[in-house]
Formats: structure tokens, sequence, C-alpha cells
């Protein structure tokens, strides 16, 4: 055998074949069926918008690499991720300069500010979001959708004024599990409009079961941590529970885990790995704190739906709790003083 | 039967390449060898031989002075070429080493003979022979068994871990070898007991193969217990192994297992231990596994001081070009600079890579998506401590276990940003340990 030019270098030899384009791209890929809903239920203004902010993001990430001098990295997915993840969360009538101007305060404050991909300590999705909430309220206004009517109206008047689900779904009675398993099943596909209304909601939070089934399936893959939407989502069915009263305590329920942004929030924008806590405990303690963030803001906030600036004002208190939960090493003696 | 397991790790499904489990076949004695003489953790030997001199296989060549060196055989027959002072190692430093040209007769200096009565000695005996023998607890650290076997005295050891799981994924050594000798195990197990004076003892196997439980569960029942352990990387290693065995923490990050009274012992040292006390034979070789990109990947009986060369031409050479030559295995072994180093007692499996095989590394931010947090066998939290020793702040990085870390790579494994955790970690500790002085 001859000599061969051999590579020394430090172990590990070998590596798994994970990589964040890989995990961006698989991310983007369990969104598709909720975008596909609201493409069916929104027609060609939902892909406009989705079109507008796929592009926006990933001219804006190449721009502002460029500009900062840094490597672009568009090819690594997450500016794609983050430009459907904007589009899902807006309502199909958004004009198009505002999902652009929205795409760029979040990629432009919310990430490259801070030096972009896994710098940043709050979700770029959600920085946008809440320069459009502050800026363009009525472009962003949901008062219209199911979650906007319980808001203003209350859940009785919504069950019994409305009659909502014996109009829409032909369910006369909440009473027993039968009809309470009927109506979530019915619900967990897509929430109809309030009778005689349009329907009124965002591009992609249209069907609870679109978003479950890409959720699940990330946790499957173990491309997202499954504590962040069980924490949260368990906090979310249990402070709704405290709150809201007691009468249609179980569609009051209904409503706040299948309606609005929840899902999504759980499943793609609050597991966002850059901004969460590093520990399991740590990403348990994130969800149940947002869960009890949102539910507040929902019940004695203005908006509708806040869950977006709840994921903001969560992510603030990452270093709190990655601080709070740091583990403590295999084997570690103490110190007698 | 016990099961357990450990906090961590990397799961066997993640490994992409199969291990290999042939059958442990002898290699041809080498026409030549070169044999190191600081095989062990201690000092190196001095050579007892001169050049020009004529060799039997057996016959010591190289003897040390402390407790924590063990003596060196020649392990073919011959003369001796040459006595190196500077001879490569596997870590690329410099050790002396004999080289001796076979003069095809593999004659023995005293033919290793079985005796039946090596039950009935005393442990100082026992002890002795062991001593004679060379014996060392195979592997990168090569602690002599003499040395262990006193530390079991004066740390009053009560538990003794034959460690039958393989130090890493794609290497079989063990558990061929628990495969196809498993009343020799029970045996050793006997004289372990005998002269350590340890009653309390577990082999520990990994639940992988079906296999090597039946083989070995009725051969060491009422000598051993079996301990059969979720299969996981870095198992291997003293601290999940307790960990895993006996729901103990090791102290860390400075302790050692006799710590807390468990000492662990290498299946293939335990059966060392008992070819020197039945057939006063002398450690000569090794069975390591030769595995990734060869064209044949086999598990070889390879005698000490064979070059790798030999070994991978024996394996019908590697498939393709090759870029790495890793002794050991692929998560934790070294890759050398060259194939002419030879197989020491140190060495237990030889890994090839080609170029497309490569890792690569990125110099991409951390997503902090806790991966590394998630398979950390020390709890502990690799992504932070990496950074911190990137930008030279060695003192926070300890704060959060810079120190603990054993270097498994299992962070630097599953990395999706490619960051080469163990490179920064290993620097961080040179660096702090500058520091400190």
């Amino acid at each position: 055998m001859k000599e061969e030019r051999l590579i020394v270098s430090l172990h590990p030899h070998i590596q798994s074949v994970e990589t964040v384009s890989k995990m961006m791209f698989i991310t983007t890929a369990a969104l598709i069926p909720a975008a596909a809903v609201g493409v069916y239920f929104f027609g060609i203004n939902a892909i406009k918008v989705i079109i507008i902010s796929v592009l926006s993001a990933v001219g804006f990430e190449a721009g502002l690499q460029k500009l900062m001098k840094r490597e672009i990295t568009i090819n690594d997915g997450s500016a794609v991720l983050t430009g459907l993840l904007f589009a899902l969360i807006l309502p199909p009538t958004s004009p198009w300069w505002m999902v652009i101007l929205g795409v760029f305060v979040g990629m432009l404050v919310g990430k490259h500010v801070y030096g972009g991909l896994g710098s940043n300590p709050f979700n770029p999705v959600c920085v946008g979001w809440a320069a459009l909430k502050l800026s363009f309220p009525s472009y962003l206004d949901i008062s219209g959708s199911i979650l906007g009517a319980v808001k203003s109206e209350g859940i009785t008047a919504l069950v019994e004024d409305y009659s909502y689900f014996s109009e829409q779904y032909g369910i006369e009675s909440l009473e027993g599990i039968g009809a309470k398993i009927k109506v979530l099943l019915k619900v967990i596909f897509a929430w109809k409009p309030i009778p005689g209304a349009t329907l009124v909601d965002c591009v992609g939070q249209v069907s609870a079961l679109a978003i479950i089934i890409g959720g699940i399936f990330l946790i499957w893959k173990r491309y997202i941590n499954w504590r962040i939407p069980v924490g949260f989502l368990a906090s979310i069915i249990i402070f709704s529970a405290i709150f809201g009263g007691k009468e249609y305590l179980y569609p009051y329920i209904l409503v706040q885990l299948l309606t609005g942004s929840t899902l999504l929030a759980a499943f793609f924008v609050a597991t966002d790995p850059v901004t969460t806590p590093l520990t399991g405990l740590g990403n348990i303690v994130f969800g149940v704190l947002l869960g009890l963030i949102t539910m507040i803001g929902r019940l004695w906030g203005s908006w509708v739906e806040p869950v977006w600036f709840c994921i903001l004002v969560t992510n603030g208190f990452t270093p709190l709790i990655d601080r709070l939960t740091k583990p403590k090493p295999f084997g570690r003696v103490k110190e007698s003083a | 039967m016990k099961t357990g397991t450990f906090k961590g790790g990397l799961d066997y499904g993640v490994f992409s390449v199969n291990e290999v489990n042939t059958p442990i076949e002898e290699l041809p004695p080498p026409s030549e060898v070169t044999i190191p003489l600081k095989q062990h953790k201690g000092k190196e030997c001095k050579a007892v031989v001169k050049k020009g001199q004529e060799v039997k296989i057996g016959q010591v060549i190289g003897e040390g002075s402390g407790p924590e060196e063990a003596l060196v055989h020649a392990t073919v027959s011959g003369k001796v070429t040459q006595v190196i002072k500077r001879f490569p190692d596997i870590r690329g430093r410099y050790v002396s080493a004999v080289t001796i040209e076979s003069d095809g007769k593999d004659e023995w200096a005293t033919l290793p003979e079985e005796k039946t009565d090596y039950l009935q000695k005393g442990p100082e005996e026992l002890l002795s022979l062991i001593e004679k023998a060379g014996v060392v607890d195979f592997g990168i650290e090569a602690v002599p068994i003499s040395s262990k076997l006193s530390l079991i005295k004066d740390k009053s050891v009560n538990t003794i871990i034959v460690n039958g799981i393989d130090t890493e994924p794609f290497l079989s050594a063990y558990k061929r070898l628990i495969i196809e000798k498993a009343q020799d195990i029970a045996e050793a197990i006997k004289v372990l007991k005998k002269v350590s004076g340890v009653s309390s003892i577990y082999l520990a196997i990994e639940d992988r193969d079906a296999e090597l439980k039946d083989k070995i569960s009725s051969a060491i029942s009422g000598v051993a217990e079996l301990a059969v352990l979720k299969a996981k990387f870095p198992q291997a290693m003293d601290r999940p192994l307790i960990k895993a065995v006996l729901e103990r923490e090791v102290p860390s990050p400075y302790g050692i297992p006799e710590d807390i009274g468990v000492s662990v012992f290498g299946v293939e040292a335990v059966l060392a231990i008992l070819d020197a006390v039945r057939k006063g034979k002398p450690v000569i070789d090794r069975v390591i596994t030769i595995a990734g990109a060869i064209n044949s990947p086999k598990n070889l009986r390879v005698r000490i001081g064979t070059p790798i060369k030999d070994v991978i031409e024996h394996c019908q050479g590697a498939s393709g070009e090759v870029a790495k030559v890793i002794i050991g295995g692929p998560m934790m072994g070294l890759a050398q600079y060259s194939v002419e180093v030879p197989v020491s007692k140190e060495t237990s499996g030889i890994f090839i890579q080609s170029e497309s095989e490569l890792a690569t590394i990125s110099n991409q931010k951390c997503i902090s998506c806790g991966w590394c947090v998630d398979v950390c066998p020390m709890n502990l939290l690799p992504n932070i401590i990496s950074s911190f020793c990137e930008v030279n702040m060695f003192k926070e990085a300890n704060d959060y276990g810079l120190s603990y870390c054993i270097e498994c790579g299992c962070c630097a494994y599953i990395c999706p940003v490619k960051i080469p955790l163990v490179h920064w970690i290993k620097y961080g500790k040179s660096q702090l340990e500058k520091e400190e002085k």
C-alpha cells in the first residue's frame, strides 16, 4: 500500500445527517397542509400573500446579509420558513405593501440587527406581526372570527343568540359525551363562520386539523420539541377552564384551543429553537408561561388574538428560564463549606 | 438479570454504518513487528533487548519501574533489528519501540500450557502471574491490571463491573469474544473474584443482540450477575456504565469509579487475566475490529506490533481513496498520520474513512435547538460551554461544567449546524489549565 496523505483531525469522525436546512425545509413542508387549506378557502388572495411573503423574506435575507457583509445563507431555508409562517398569520386581504413591510421589519429588527440566525432573542415572525399590528390595526383585524365573537359577546351569545352549533353543524345540544365528541370532530377540520357572515380568519389557521397533522409529523420526526406545544396547550386548557365561567365551558375551551392562532403558535412559532430555552424542563416552563400570558391577553387585553405578542414577551423570559433551569452536571459533588 | 440505562447518549439507530459481525479470525504473524515500549498509562518501559539479539515469543523486551507500567513482550520470534528512540505512537507523540524481524518459526520462550490448578492458587501468586503477563485494561487509557487491583484494596472496592460492551459503534470485538468464549469468561470471572477478593460482580452487555444474551446468560449464571443495558453510545465509558448498571454517579469531574467502591474491567482484559494464570501466556495479541471503508470488514486477532497497513491489506484493502485512518472508533478514535503505526494494547479497532464520508464543520452560529443538551450523558449544556470557549471565556465555560465533559462526541455528532463542539471544549480545557497555573 502506498503512503497516503492522511487527514488528521479531532473526533468525532462521523456526524449525523441532520442539518439546519433539512430542519427548516421539513418544517416548511409540514406547513403545507395548513397553507393548502388557506388556499382552498381564500383562493387567489391567499396565494398572493404567501408568494409575496416568501419571496420578500428570501430577498430581504439576501439583501440584508449582503449589506452587512455576512455570508449569504438563503439556502438554509430559514428565510423561506419565516416567509411562509408570516403569510399564514396574516389575513388573506392584506395589501401587498403591508406584507413586504412586515417581512422587512421582521427580518431587520427581528433577526439581522442581532447578527442573523441563532443570535436573535425574539422571534422574527412575531416582530414583523407586532410592527404591523401597531401600525395598521385595521388590516389585521379578525374580530369577525369566532374567537372575536366570543371575546366581544361571550360564549353564551355564540351558542344561544347565534345558535352557532345548531345552525352550522346541526348539533342542538352540547350535553353528553357523544355530542361533545361530535362537536370536536366537526370543528377540528374547520370552524364555519358565524351564521350569516363570511369567513374571517388568517391564511393558515382555518383548519386545526391541518396544523395538527403538520405538528404531529414534526414531533414524530423530532424536529420540534414536544414539550413546548404540550406545555402551551395544556396551559391554555387549564387557564381557559379556570377563567371560562360555568356556562358552556366545553365550547369555550374548544374556541380557545382550536381557533385563532393557538395551534400555529404552539407547533410552529413558539417552537422556534433560537428563541426558546435549551433544556426540557425549561421548555415546559416556557410553554406553560406562554399559555398563561396568552390567556391573560385574550381575557383582559384589547386585541382579539394577542398570541404573537405574547410569544415576544415570553421570549424575553427565555434567558431567565435558562438560568433557572440550568441542569446539574452528572456526579457533581456538593462542596462542603 | 438486571436492566438499566443512563440519561442522554445516542441511540444506535442513528449510526448509518452497520457493525461488523464476523467471527474472530487469526491474522497470520507479520514479517516484522514494531512494538512500542509505552502501551500503558505510566512512563515508557526500558528496553531490555539489544539490536541483533534473538528473541522468542513471550520474552520480555521492555520493563517498567512504576506501578502504572506493564511488561512488554516479544510477539514474534526472530531478531531484534532496531531499538528506536523516537517512534510515533497513536497519539502522534514519540516513544521508544523495538523492531523484531520474524524468523517465521513462531517459537515461544515457554510454550503456554493449560493448567487446571489455577483456582487453588492464592491471590498473591495469581497477581504475580498477571503482572508477569503484562495485562492492562485494554483501551486508550491502558491501566495495568495490577495497578487496578491495588486500587481495589486501597479504596475497599466492593463491586466489579466486567464491561462486555464495545466502546464504540461499529466495533464488535467484545461482543464476538463473549459469543465465542462464554465459558472462558465465566472462568475468568472466578479468577477475578479470587484475585480481587470482590464477590459482587456484574457482566454488562447491551440489549441489541439476542444471540449474545443467550450465549452468556447460562454460562455465567451463579458466577456473576448479568446486566442487560439499553443499547446506547457511550455506554462503555465508566461513568455512564456505572450509572446504567448500579444507578450510581461517579463523583465528577475528577473522581474515579473506585471512589464509590466500583471498579470496571473490560471483558478482553478479564480473558487476558485468565490466559495469564491458566496458561502463563503473556499479552501478545489483541482482538480488534476493522470497519468503515474497507473491502472486507473483520474481527481479527492481531499480534501487538503489527503495522496497521498489514491489517488493512489482510482485509483486502480500503474501498476507495483513503482519507482518514482512525485508531479506535469513529466517535472517539484518534486519526493517524501514518499507516506504519502498530497495533498496541491501546488499539480497540481501526476505522477507515474515504473522502466523501469525512465530517464537516461550519462557522454558522448555534441555533439553540438543544439537541446537544438532550444527548449529553454528563447533563451539561455543550453549546453554551463551547460558545464560551470560542470567545476565550474559559472561567465562564467552567462555571457551566467545562471540566465535567468526557469528550464522548455525542454533541458534535448530533449538531445540525455542525459546530465542532469537542474541538472547542478540548481547546477550552487546555487553556483553562494554563490559566490556572
